[in-house]
Parts: structure tokens; C-alpha cells; sequence
């Protein structure tokens, strides 16, 4: 498996544009993805030297839908990725 | 901005406006902010999403077409404050590229008025028609209305109010078919009524009191209710009671119930009189304003932009269409037209709309243009005068009228009409002067003392002139 391959998307959201500022980048990884896999990821494709990694699990979760039937929230794995000061990420800074 | 400027006739300038980057941020932004409330981006709540990401996903095109709107007026308005370029109408505006935005304006300048040689015009005044011998009929009018009915002796005439009980009926083959049957009833006897049947009011002429009477009435063969056309109707009918309208006699006591504080006849027939012909003065005066600015008109000579024709006739249409819609009509040939409308299409609406507004532009610039050169304008107090005036006219509604005029565009339109009232009355004052052409101000303060001891209206009309130029005078200097 090539290194790229565990970061699946980065994530886009208004929490995760927060965490920009504070030059966290967050990203969806690939479920058997560890901190150090993420951390050459995230060096090699974009450039910038990686400060610390953060995982966040997040497991299959059945939710109630209205009609009485249950929806499965899918599981993801995230990662919080900061980068040392000055360094940005191109993929999130628009074209 | 880069504005590059030109003229062209008919009054109208051509603005190639080039506008650079920042000068478009300001409005980007201003888009951005106003599209990202109803802009639905996943992973960001409604109006949360930062503008990078807004252009990231809907592209920097469609922020500056969300911005296009307010830009092209905005950049309008200020390419022509650049240009110092008098605006005549709305510009009407083509996007020649998008990005970097640059526009083609083309801008109707203020028309220009070559109003001829005024001095010169001359439209004879109609005497004002003399409607005062109405007024025996506007003092019969009051009569009538203050008659009260006296009970009278005798036999019953037309127009009596009589008490009466009567019965009719039509014989048909021995049956007696009714007609009509009532007890007490007050009826007053008309020539001409065609109820209950023809002839009735007729056979009630001139029956006795308190007395049972019958009489009978041939039906028309061409009556309307076919069962008794052609028949023989009779009657049976008492009188108890007649009344008769007594008209007050036209005197001194009749001035005084009145109302309105007459203490004689003479007062009273003096103010119908008076009335009478402040009325027909002012018709004359309206006709003869109207005449002549349309001889102003004809005179003068326009440079108009098409685009504020266009526009004018497009607001008209408009206007006119609603109230169409809202049914309301003010004369027959407004629903004769609205009928007519509705069997055209627009661009025929336009095309017959167009001589009757552009008649309209021309007077309101005429009207403009002699006003601004006779610096005539409309003061505060002069706009407070004329409020006053309403007012007090309205009576009971005085205070509404105050509170109604307290808004400054009423003000506004208020002082618009009273420049454009000293305005005709200006040129309607040239357009009586004799044919000379000398008359210059002393012939004007002549003709106002002569109208000052209240002469026939003919002569009167220079007063309008003379008052129009003493009260302005002191304002134009």
C-alpha cells in the first residue's frame, strides 16, 4: 500500500476551517491507520513538517430514525494533523 | 476607475467604465456576505461558511454575478459624478466583459430646451363663460331643499304627497285579477311613471278628499307585463290627506336658514354669484395655461434621450395597467381604453402610449426649463402658506392635512406644484400681453391695479402675471 492512501479526504467543516488557525489540518484516514503512518502521509504528500498527530475513533452508531427503524452512522477515523508554524496546506487554502 | 466619456446626440453620453481589482472587492464581498445566508455547504451551518470556501465551491463567477446588480448602478452613479455629467433618467448598462468587470453605460443626459422665443407667443384668452344666471337655479336648488310639506285642501296635482288607500284590478272574463291593493300608503303622483300601469299617476289627478272615487285606465298594448297589456284596469281609491311642497319664499329669512352667516338675500345670491364665476374664472384660466403651454411646446425645440422616452412610456404603461387592474376608471374613455389595451400586445401598448407621454416629458421640461430660468422656486414659507390653505379648506380634516404634509417628499412635490403653478401663470401672463410686446413691468403694475378694482375677467388676466412676478421678484435676486 502506497503511504498516500491513508489519508482518504481531508475534512471540510466549519470546526475543522476553525482548527486552521491553529495550523491543524483534519483529515479522514483509513481505519487501520496509525499515528506515524498519518504523519508520513501527511509530510511526504504535502510538504510540511508534522508537529503531532491526533486520532479520533469514531464507531458504527445505530440511530433512531423517526418511523421506528434504525440508521447506521458509518464509522470513520479522523486525524487532527498540526504542522509546524508558517507551513499550509495547499489543498485546504482554495485554488 | 478608468472611465472614458463620450457625447452623442440626442443627448446622451457613452461611459466605457474599467474597473480593477480592488475596486471589485469591496463588492465581491458584499455578495459573498449576502449569498453564504442561503448558500447550503456541507459541514457548515447556513451564513457559517468562510468566503475561501464559498469561492472554492461556487467559483469567484458567481460571486461577481451575485454582485453585478449593486455594482453596475453603484459604478454608474460614480463614473457620472466623475464625469460631472447631468443625469436625465436611468442608464441603461452593458456588461462588456466579466472579469475584470467593464461596462458600457449609455446615460440620458438632462434634456435640453431651445424654448424659443418666448416673448413672442401669443394665445388669445376666452373670456371666461358667464355662469352666474345659474344661480336662480343653485337658489331653487336650496329651495327645494329646504320645502317643507304643508297639508293642503282641495283636489290632488302632480307632485302632492297624499295619503292613500287603493285598490285595482284587471277584469278578466268576470275573474278581477289585482293589480294592486294597499291601505294608508304615502304616494306622490308623478307625470310619466310607468307603476303600477301607465296612467295611474294621471287618474289620480284630481280627485277629491275623503272621498271613495273609481276610475279606470286603459293599459297600453305595449306595456311590459304582458297580462295586462291591452286590458282594462280599474281603480277604486280614497285620498286622506293631500300635502303640497311649500316652497320658502326667496327672502332675507330663507338667507338666514341658510347657514353660513347670510344675514340677507343679496349676501347670499352675491356668494352663488361670486362662487359661480371664481369657477368659471378658473376653468378659463386652466384652459388658457393649458393652450398655451401646448403653443410653448409646439415652439420649442427638444433634444431628448430615447432612453428616457422609453423609460417614461414603460412607467406609464405600467402605472395605467394597475390601475386598470384595480378597476379604477375615471371617465368612460379610461375603460374604453383599458379594453383596448387588453387587445394589444406590449410592444403596440408601447408605440400608442408614446405621443401622449412624450407630450407629457416636453411640458414638464418646458415647465422645467422657464422656471429655472425665471429662477422661480418655492420657499418654506411659501409650501407652509399653501398647506394652510388646504387646510383650512378641509374643515373638520384640517389637522390630518398638517399631519399629512409634515413628510418631506410631500413638501417636496407640494413645492414642484406650486413652481409650476407660478410657472404657467407666468407664461399664460406673456400670452395676454399686447401684441406690442412692450409690456414691461410698469404695464404689468398698471394691469394689477386695474384687476385689483375687480373688473370683468378679461381684463383680470395680467393680474395673474403681475402677481406671479411681484412675489417672486424679491427671491430672484
Amino acid at each position: 500500500m502506497h503511504v498516500l492512501q491513508v489519508l482518504k479526504r481531508p475534512v471540510i467543516t466549519e470546526k475543522s476551517t476553525l482548527l486552521q488557525e491553529q495550523n491543524k489540518y483534519v483529515f479522514d484516514i483509513l481505519q487501520g491507520a496509525n499515528k506515524a503512518q498519518v504523519k508520513e502521509a501527511v509530510e511526504r504528500g504535502f510538504e510540511v513538517s508534522v508537529i503531532s498527530v491526533n486520532i479520533i475513533s469514531q464507531n458504527t452508531e445505530r440511530v433512531r430514525r423517526g418511523n421506528g427503524s434504525w440508521q447506521t452512522r458509518r464509522s470513520s477515523k479522523k486525524a487532527v494533523v498540526t504542522v509546524a508554524p508558517g507551513d499550509t496546506i495547499q489543498l485546504f487554502e482554495g485554488a | 476607475m478608468k472611465v472614458i466619456s463620450e457625447q452623442r446626440a440626442p443627448r446622451e453620453a457613452i461611459l466605457t467604465i474599467d474597473l480593477d481589482e480592488a475596486e471589485v472587492e469591496p463588492y465581491l464581498d458584499q455578495a459573498y456576505r449576502q449569498a453564504v445566508r442561503r448558500l447550503n455547504i456541507p459541514g457548515f451551518r447556513k451564513g457559517k461558511a468562510p468566503r475561501k470556501i464559498v469561492e472554492q465551491m461556487f467559483g469567484r463567477d458567481y460571486l461577481i454575478n451575485e454582485a453585478l446588480d449593486s455594482m453596475i448602478q453603484d459604478v454608474t452613479n460614480k463614473a457620472v459624478e466623475q464625469e460631472n455629467l447631468e443625469l436625465g433618467g436611468i442608464p441603461s448598462v452593458a456588461i462588456e466583459n466579466f472579469d475584470p468587470p467593464s461596462f458600457k453605460a449609455t446615460v440620458p443626459l438632462v434634456p435640453s430646451v431651445d424654448l424659443g422665443d418666448l416673448e413672442s407667443i401669443r394665445v388669445e384668452k376666452k373670456p371666461a363663460a358667464d355662469s352666474s344666471e345659474q344661480a336662480d337655479g343653485v337658489l331653487d336648488q336650496l329651495r327645494q331643499e329646504q320645502a317643507v310639506w304643508e297639508p293642503a285642501s282641495g283636489k290632488v296635482a302632480m307632485d302632492d304627497l297624499i295619503e292613500l288607500t287603493v285598490e285595482g284590478w284587471i277584469d278578466e272574463d268576470g275573474d278581477r285579477r289585482e293589480i294592486v291593493k294597499s291601505e294608508n300608503t304615502e304616494y306622490i303622483p308623478r307625470s310619466g311613471t310607468r307603476f303600477p300601469i301607465p296612467g295611474f299617476d294621471e287618474g289620480l289627478v284630481g280627485l277629491p278628499q275623503n272621498k271613495t272615487t273609481s276610475f279606470t285606465v286603459d293599459v297600453p298594448e305595449d306595456f311590459e307585463n304582458q297580462d295586462y297589456a291591452g286590458k282594462k284596469a280599474f281603480f277604486e281609491a280614497t285620498v286622506h290627506q293631500v300635502k303640497r311642497k311649500q316652497l320658502p319664499a326667496l327672502d332675507d329669512e330663507f338667507a338666514k336658514g341658510v347657514g353660513d352667516g347670510f344675514d340677507s338675500m343679496k349676501a347670499l345670491r352675491d356668494r352663488v354669484e361670486g362662487d359661480l364665476r371664481d369657477r368659471d374664472q378658473r376653468n378659463a384660466d386652466a384652459t388658457h395655461q393649458d393652450e398655451v403651454l401646448a403653443k410653448v411646446v409646439e415652439g420649442a425645440i427638444f433634444e431628448m434621450s430615447p432612453l428616457i422616452i422609453e423609460h417614461e412610456v414603460e412607467h406609464y404603461v405600467h402605472e395605467r395597467q394597475d390601475e386598470f387592474k384595480a378597476g379604477r376608471f375615471t371617465s368612460i374613455e379610461d375603460y374604453q381604453q383599458a379594453i383596448a389595451w387588453q387587445a394589444m400586445s406590449e410592444e403596440e401598448l408601447h408605440e400608442s402610449a408614446r405621443p401622449q407621454v412624450e407630450e407629457r416629458l416636453k411640458r414638464a421640461h418646458v415647465l422645467r426649463e422657464v422656471a429655472k430660468r425665471q429662477e422661480f422656486e418655492s420657499t418654506d414659507a411659501d409650501i407652509d402658506a399653501e398647506i394652510e390653505v388646504m387646510a383650512s379648506d378641509s374643515g373638520d380634516n384640517a389637522d390630518q392635512v398638517r399631519t399629512l404634509f409634515q413628510d418631506p417628499d410631500r413638501r417636496d412635490s407640494l413645492g414642484r406644484v406650486l413652481v409650476n403653478r407660478k410657472t404657467l401663470q407666468y407664461l399664460s401672463g406673456i400670452a395676454t400681453q399686447p401684441k406690442s410686446g412692450a409690456a414691461k413691468p410698469k404695464a404689468r403694475a398698471a394691469a394689477k391695479t386695474k384687476a385689483a378694482a375687480s373688473k370683468p375677467a378679461t381684463k383680470k388676466a395680467p393680474s395673474m402675471k403681475a402677481a406671479g412676478t411681484t412675489t417672486t421678484r424679491p427671491k430672484s435676486k
